[in-house]
């Protein structure tokens, strides 16, 4: 017993003349990544997009990187239809939140997406590394809008509702209601000009689907964007937003509606994950530490993808809108 | 119409092995008779679990359960005999029985304690080893364990388990823990046989089980036999103390975290204990979390009564048990978040052991786990977590006059879960549900050949929590040759299922409450396939050394799905693992030395997603040595050092600006909305530096009259080792586990 207590008392001495502070890396060799980030927009001709490099930091708050990790003099190549379209770089009148440095990015002028088309990106670093990326725009002419365009809406035995559905479908390319190939976000608003010392200015109202008590207080609710062509507003929701157009103005014929808006945006199925994939994480529908690091650039990080949108618009029906005391002269 | 087949043939099984008994031993029930009867502390009549019961003049003898029965069956009859009762820490009893023929003469044994001036410090593992029993992968921890030992703060039940080999800690700063490369949630707590869902208190650092009021631990690391399901690693079963039947007593003691109060004593036919304790300063804390302030509070009480009258019921014991245990963290700050979390058990037993070598016992409890998590002002989301858990069980244990065992059993659970996430405007999203179990197990204990010793059992899953998927079988297999006195051989096998899991990220360095689930329906519930096999050698009567490997595989791992890119995405995915491993332990116990030393060497490999990696807490190498000397005139110190390799880390390789989209109907988002996200390199395929860590123990008991005084002196982490915990990356510090740390704790008894 007493061998083993010696021996004991050795090894403890041997500990703790090594137990001195062992160095270990946390960091490995920083993963030298470029991220391409362009989403091509079907509402308009000019495209943009943005390069960054990863970079890392002293030390483990990587808010704390100083330097802007945007790439310049890379090469992009947007190709389709066997037509290149060349972006090129430029500064925006933005600044960036976190460099306060102004934004640089790329951009092409001349690029109308068309439906169902298939766009390639080339990127080529000032070093040479190669990064390519597709995206496949969404077919919307295929889209049936499948709702009454009159608010308040009526059921099928003529009694008005307390909800207003917006649905459509997009039965030739919708495979599975809940596959990836295409997502939605839909926008309901209000155009309306406000008469302001004999200028009227164009404001816009956005609807949301419902109010929700958080903490005893109504709060707001837009509609999360989805697979799913169906969306429902609570009419309370529409009628306390029309009441907050003139809220605090007893003038009300000072407001003009001019129309009520849908406005979809289609995402291709790229942007649809990693839109989505944020959003999951954010909305706290996971109990994962970090959201999925979705990409589909090859050889680098980021996402190459596009959306469409299609806008059209909804009617209030007189004995609704008229009580609010607005202009509005499309209401039947 | 295959519940009623089942339970047809689970009746004709049992009655079969019944007759079969009866016809191997119908001879000698002419001609024999039995004892049977209960060990008690003569103090506090407090039950003595495992004290050998024996007849020297026949040379057979039994061991006592945890609820401190015996049987010794085949006595010639028409004759006295002698018994002989010793017990670690009790003195040596022995009284003559008459025997008669045919009939079970029932005895009640009590054993005087050793004087604490006297040598007390003995540990338990002579008679938990014992060559006679079927002791796999199974070690009966005593309070002297726990007590005797370096505590932290103080002793503390789920703590002394770290120093089991096959057991690994999740550190310095959390009582919970890993088993044979298992998961936290597949550990079973059991506490009277109800389960504990969160046993934790304060951040994990503590368990809420008081060790004033516990009897007996039983914990089996793998192998367990067919009365345990539900988990796929590991059963701790803790019996709580029934009270003192005679007089009134009670404890009182303080740490530099809680105080704490317990008082027992006799009702009408029975006893009562009812025991507290509090938190009152987090100030010791702050050394366990970096030098911040967590403002917990805890408090956890418990009580039990017991009741058995000898003319209402000769034989039964009543006893009527509850615990409360509440947590809560409130920064009294409205942009922080509060957390507040419960358990809450309370349950009846009705323990009968009659007129024949039938034991029998009625179990009924209701178990509730609640835990919150409510962001205030701040930007955490709310959740909250609710299991409720109603259960009824039967179990039936009837011992054969060779001594072998059939026992069973019919346990029906209904488990309730509700599991709100809220979204980020607010609204609440349940994954919970609803399920109930209705299992039957049976089992035969094989004890009457000299060298083999076996049991053989099942449980049979009639209906499952999960709504499909469940296995229908969970059959076990524990077996033991004695090669001769030194040597014995040991093997077990097992299927085990897990219908309860846990959703959380196992990457989170320290949660504060898990939160519980039934498996989905979309994924089949986790099961686990056992392999262990070892020797026992007994070198003497002091000294003794238990090797075992094991082999784990685990099926339908549930694992949180890291591709949920879509909010219709399912939550969790199926997973594998696979454990492997072997562990030698080498215990001497002589007065006035006891001493352990350990070795395992272990091997964990989880697949999710394709994608195979070592879990967090997987480590090659642990050595874990334990000594305690009993100095004498009531001092005694004690030593304990830990060793573990390196646990798997995931390295940083930087950072990029990942873009965030909320909002594609403002085009501006595209180039101002971005946030940094972190590179990460190959999963979990660094090391960290190896964590060791050694405390020491100086004890001294002192009794004044009636008045029991315990002074305690503990250095933790003696030599200040740096062990690493984990990177602020808010501070961008390093912060480590618990540095040089003197404490002291005192206790009082009357």
């Amino acid at each position: 017993m007493n061998k083993i207590l010696r021996y004991f008392i050795l090894v403890l001495i041997l500990i703790i003349s090594i137990s001195c502070d062992e160095e270990f890396n946390l960091k490995g060799p920083l993963d030298d990544e470029y991220v391409f980030n362009c989403v091509l927009r079907g509402d308009t001709t000019t495209q943009y997009a943005t390069i960054t490099r990863s970079y890392d930091v002293a030390n483990y708050n990587p808010v704390s990187n100083p330097v802007n990790p945007v790439v310049k003099g890379a090469k992009i190549k947007l190709i389709s239809n066997g037509k290149v379209y060349t972006m090129r770089d430029t500064v925006l009148p933005l600044t960036d939140p976190q460099y306060k440095t102004p934004v640089s990015c790329y951009y092409v002028n001349n690029l109308q997406l068309d439906i169902a088309q298939t766009i390639n990106a080339q990127v080529i670093m000032p070093d040479g590394k190669v990064l390519t990326a597709t995206t496949k725009t969404v077919p919307t002419n295929d889209l049936k809008l499948q709702f009454e365009g009159s608010i308040p809406q009526k059921d099928t035995f003529g009694n008005y509702l307390d909800h207003v559905t917006l649905s459509w479908l997009f039965p030739s390319y919708i495979k599975d209601p809940y596959s990836a190939d295409i997502y939605y976000a839909p926008q309901l608003s209000i155009e309306y000009y406000k008469k302001e010392n004999g200028n009227s200015i164009f404001m816009k109202k956005i609807i949301p689907d419902e109010y929700r008590v958080i903490n005893d207080k109504l709060v707001p609710h837009y509609p999360d964007a989805g697979h799913t062509g169906l969306f429902t507003y609570d009419l309370n929701a529409i009628t306390r937003a029309l009441n907050e157009i003139s809220e605090g103005d007893d003038n009300k014929s000072n407001y003009i509606i001019t129309r009520v808006v849908l406005t979809i945006l289609m995402f291709d199925e790229s942007l649809a994950l990693y839109y989505s994939a944020n959003q999951t994480f954010d909305n706290g529908l996971t109990l994962t530490l970090l959201p999925p690091d979705f990409s589909n650039v090859s050889g680098g990080k980021g996402i190459f993808g596009s959306y469409m949108k299609i806008e059209t618009s909804l009617l209030f029906r007189s004995f609704y809108i008229e009580p609010f005391g607005y202009q509005y002269t499309y209401s039947y | 119409m295959q519940i009623k087949k089942i339970t047809s043939l689970f009746f004709l099984f049992s009655g079969f092995l019944f007759s079969q008994s009866e016809l191997s031993t119908g001879t000698e029930i002419q001609n024999s008779g039995a004892i049977k009867g209960i060990v008690r502390d003569s103090s506090t009549t407090e039950v003595l679990p495992y004290a050998s019961v024996s007849i020297p003049e026949l040379k057979i003898g039994a061991y006592t359960d945890n609820r401190g029965y015996f049987i010794i069956q085949s006595i010639p009859e028409k004759r006295k005999y002698r018994i002989s009762v010793s017990c670690v820490g009790y003195s040596s009893y022995s009284k003559y029985v008459y025997v008669k023929e045919n009939e079970i003469t029932n005895v009640e044994i009590y054993l005087t304690p050793i004087d604490i001036e006297m040598k007390t410090i003995i540990k338990t593992e002579k008679r938990e080893k014992s060559i006679d029993q079927l002791s796999i992968s199974q070690k009966n921890i005593s309070i002297k364990d726990i007590t005797d030992l370096p505590k932290g703060v103080e002793a503390d039940v789920l703590r002394a388990l770290q120093l089991q080999p096959g057991v690994q800690s999740a550190g310095d700063v959390s009582a919970r823990y890993y088993v044979r490369g298992g998961s936290n949630n597949e550990n079973l707590i059991l506490f009277n046989d109800a389960p504990i869902y969160n046993p934790f208190h304060a951040l994990g650092i503590f368990s809420v089980i008081d060790p004033e009021t516990v009897n007996s631990i039983d914990f089996y690391k793998g192998g367990f036999g067919a009365q345990y399901g539900g988990r796929l690693s590991s059963v701790m079963n803790i019996v709580t103390k029934d009270g003192n039947q005679n007089n009134f007593a009670g404890s009182a003691s303080i740490s530099q975290l809680t105080a704490k109060a317990m008082f027992q004593g006799p009702i009408p036919n029975g006893s009562f204990i009812v025991s507290g304790r509090a938190s009152y300063s987090n100030a010791i804390l702050k050394k366990f979390l970096n030098n911040n302030t967590v403002p917990i509070d805890f408090y956890d009480m418990s009580f039990k009564l017991n009741y058995s009258d000898p003319e209402f019921a000769p034989t039964s014991k009543f006893s009527i048990f509850g615990f409360n245990s509440q947590d809560k963290i409130d920064y009294m700050n409205q942009l922080q978040p509060t957390y507040n979390w419960s358990n809450s058990i309370i349950g009846g037993n009705w323990f009968h052991t009659g007129d024949s070598p039938l034991f029998s016992e009625v179990t009924f409890y209701y178990c509730r786990f609640t835990g919150e998590q409510s962001p205030n002002l701040g930007s955490t989301r709310y959740m909250k977590n609710e299991v409720k858990d109603i259960t009824g069980k039967v179990d039936v244990h009837y011992i054969y006059e060779n001594n072998n065992e059939l026992y069973g059993g019919l346990k029906i659970t209904d488990i309730y879960t509700a599991l709100f996430l809220s979204d980020s405007q607010g609204f609440l999203n349940d994954l919970g549900s609803r399920g109930s179990n209705i299992v039957v197990y049976t089992g035969y204990k094989l004890l009457c050949i000299n060298n083999l010793k076996a049991d053989i059992g099942t449980r049979i899953n009639l209906s499952g929590l999960a709504r499909w998927g469940s296995k229908f079988l969970e059959p076990r297999i524990n077996l033991k040759y004695n090669v001769n006195p030194v040597l014995s051989l040991k093997a077990a096998w097992g299927i085990y299922q897990q219908e309860l899991i846990t959703m959380s990220d196992e990457n989170e360095i320290n949660t504060i409450f898990e939160p519980w689930i039934i498996v989905p329906d979309y994924i089949n519930p986790p099961n686990s396939i056992h392999y262990i096999g070892g020797f026992d050698i007994y070198l003497d009567e002091n000294t003794f050394i238990d090797a075992e490997g094991y082999f784990k595989i685990t099926n339908n791992l549930a694992a949180l799905n890291k591709e949920k890119y879509f909010p219709t995405d399912r939550d969790l995915v199926s997973g594998s693992g696979k454990s492997y491993g072997g562990e030698l332990s080498f215990s001497y116990n002589k007065e006035p030395v006891n001493l352990m030393l350990s070795y395992s060497y272990s091997w964990t490999i989880k697949k999710v997603l394709e994608l195979e990696y070592y879990p967090r807490y997987d480590c090659r190498n642990a050595i874990k040595f334990d000594v305690i000397f009993d100095l004498g005139s009531g001092w005694s110190t004690s030593a304990m050092w830990i060793y573990g390799s390196g646990t798997p880390y995931t390295q940083i390789d930087g950072y990029y600006d990942k873009l965030k989209l909320y909002n594609l109907f403002d085009p501006s988002e595209f180039f101002l909305s971005h946030s940094p996200y972190q590179l990460n390199g190959d999963l979990n395929t660094q090391r960290l530096p190896d964590y060791h860590r050694l405390d020491l123990n100086l004890s001294k008991k002192l009794k004044l009259g009636s008045l029991k005084l315990d002074f305690d002196l503990n250095v933790i982490n003696v030599y200040n080792r740096k062990n690493f915990f984990y990177f602020d990356t808010n501070t961008a510090e390093r912060v480590n586990m618990l540095p040089f740390l003197p404490t002291l704790n005192v206790r009082m008894e009357l």
